[in-house]
């Protein structure tokens, strides 16, 4: 009886906060997910034409679910902050021979010091050029890599508790690296920015 | 999966009893008609169509008498519109397209009917019951000048196919014309749901056509019901 009640809670503990993995593939982009806007913590790219995205997290007591961004803003000495935001990524395919080569993007832009929430959502409908973004990769075997990015929030909407917001991105690392066909879909908890 | 597999089984069995029972009948009768449809359970879209249906009734029993029917509707597309987007400077950021959304419906169900009344000159009315029917629907979906290289559509629909069971039923006017009669018919069918394999919200559901048929019995095997009698 004991021994079934404990097996119970596991269980229950074990499904209770798995989420879907929520990857619809793109018919036109294999690899890749659709381009939507439910929150679905799911962003895709190509990386020199092979496509990546956000791992999905197995977690023994419950909490799976897409790995999601961490959204910053971090203070410099010059006159902007720099508001990042950030997520794991993994080869979309299992064809490779090797490793996956790159681990984690970043997209990085200027922002006031006085940056807020407010100010985020107020960046929804716009499209940033490669001269004012950065994007970094990381990988397992050497230092992030930068290059120029544009990045374009399409919708950004916030209640009380999540911030969710959808987009596009591409960039280029000098000749040898191009990102191309970059979307991210995130649904975050408002209390998870600094800003 | 298995639940399918349950069902066609059972829609089968209830097929062949069925078929087994009517052919000892006196009369049959094939009846073909058509119209026009509209579909009921997408408000946002205009799904209209042209329906052919097809009934086999092998008695010709005014009261609860049992028949098959098959049901296709030529569905015209549906219009609706996607926001696509780029990052590329050199195009607008935003662009709408027009979207079409094709379908075919098609529908094998058995039935019965309901005598409900006839008048002096033989013409009848009666109800179609058709409490089992497999719908199979099938939608594709299309944005014009869609432009794959640079634009992405937000939320894009995409194409579907669903296979469920469905309930209808028709109110039926028969007009007595001897050997052919003539009648009208509407009918309506519940829609089938696109079920827990799919996941991906889309901005259209299934089809719940609701058809104004006008058509003709054409009866046979009557020389078998005058032996009976």
């Amino acid at each position: 009886m004991m021994r079934n009640s404990i097996l119970f809670i596991v269980l229950i503990l074990f499904f209770s906060s798995c989420e879907k993995r929520n990857f619809f593939p793109d018919e036109d982009d294999p690899g890749l997910s659709r381009l939507t806007f439910h929150g679905y913590n799911i962003a895709t790219a190509y990386i020199n034409d092979v496509p990546y995205v956000n791992p999905y997290r197995h977690s023994i007591f419950g909490g799976g679910g897409n790995y999601r961004p961490a959204v910053k803003r971090f203070i410099s000495n010059s006159d902007f902050d720099t508001l990042s935001i950030s997520w794991l990524i993994e080869r979309n395919d299992t064809t490779g021979l090797y490793n996956t080569p790159f681990r984690n993007i970043s997209l990085l832009m200027p922002v006031s010091k006085a940056f807020t929430i407010r100010d985020f959502i107020a960046l929804r409908g716009k499209r940033f050029s490669s001269n004012t973004n950065v994007i970094l990769l990381n990988s397992n075997v050497s230092d992030s890599i930068k290059g120029v990015s544009n990045l374009y929030f399409i919708k950004i909407t916030d209640d009380a508790k999540y911030l969710t917001f959808s987009g596009l991105f591409d960039g280029n690392i000098g000749d040898s690296i191009k990102i191309t066909k970059g979307r991210f879909d995130f649904r975050i908890d408002v209390t998870d920015v600094n800003f | 999966m298995n639940n399918m597999k349950n069902n066609i089984t059972f829609l089968i069995i209830v097929t062949f009893f069925l078929l087994f029972s009517f052919s000892v009948c006196a009369q049959s009768s094939l009846s073909v008609s058509s119209g026009i449809s509209k579909d009921l359970d997408n408000p946002g879209y205009s799904f209209y169509g042209i329906p052919v249906s097809v009934q086999w009734k092998p008695s010709k029993k005014e009261r609860a008498a049992f028949f098959l029917e098959a049901n296709y509707d030529f569905v015209f597309a549906g219009k609706s519109s996607g926001n696509a987007y780029t990052l590329n400077p050199a195009l607008p950021q935003e662009v709408i397209l027009a979207e079409n959304i094709r379908v075919s419906l098609l529908t094998f169900s058995v039935g019965f009917h309901i005598h409900l009344y006839t008048n002096k000159k033989n013409n009848s009315f009666y109800l179609n019951l058709l409490p089992v029917g497999i719908s199979t629907q099938s939608f594709k979906v299309n944005y014009k000048n869609y432009d794959k290289e640079n634009y992405e559509v937000m939320n894009p629909d995409v194409n579907t196919a669903a296979t469920g069971l469905v309930m209808s039923m028709a109110a039926v006017y028969n007009f007595h014309k001897g050997k052919q009669d003539e009648f009208l018919m509407l009918h309506i069918q519940t829609p089938t749901g696109f079920g827990k394999a799919n996941d991906y919200p889309l901005s259209y559901k299934s089809i719940a056509p609701l058809q104004l048929t006008f058509g003709y019995h054409f009866y046979y095997n009557m020389k078998k019901e005058n032996d009976e009698k």
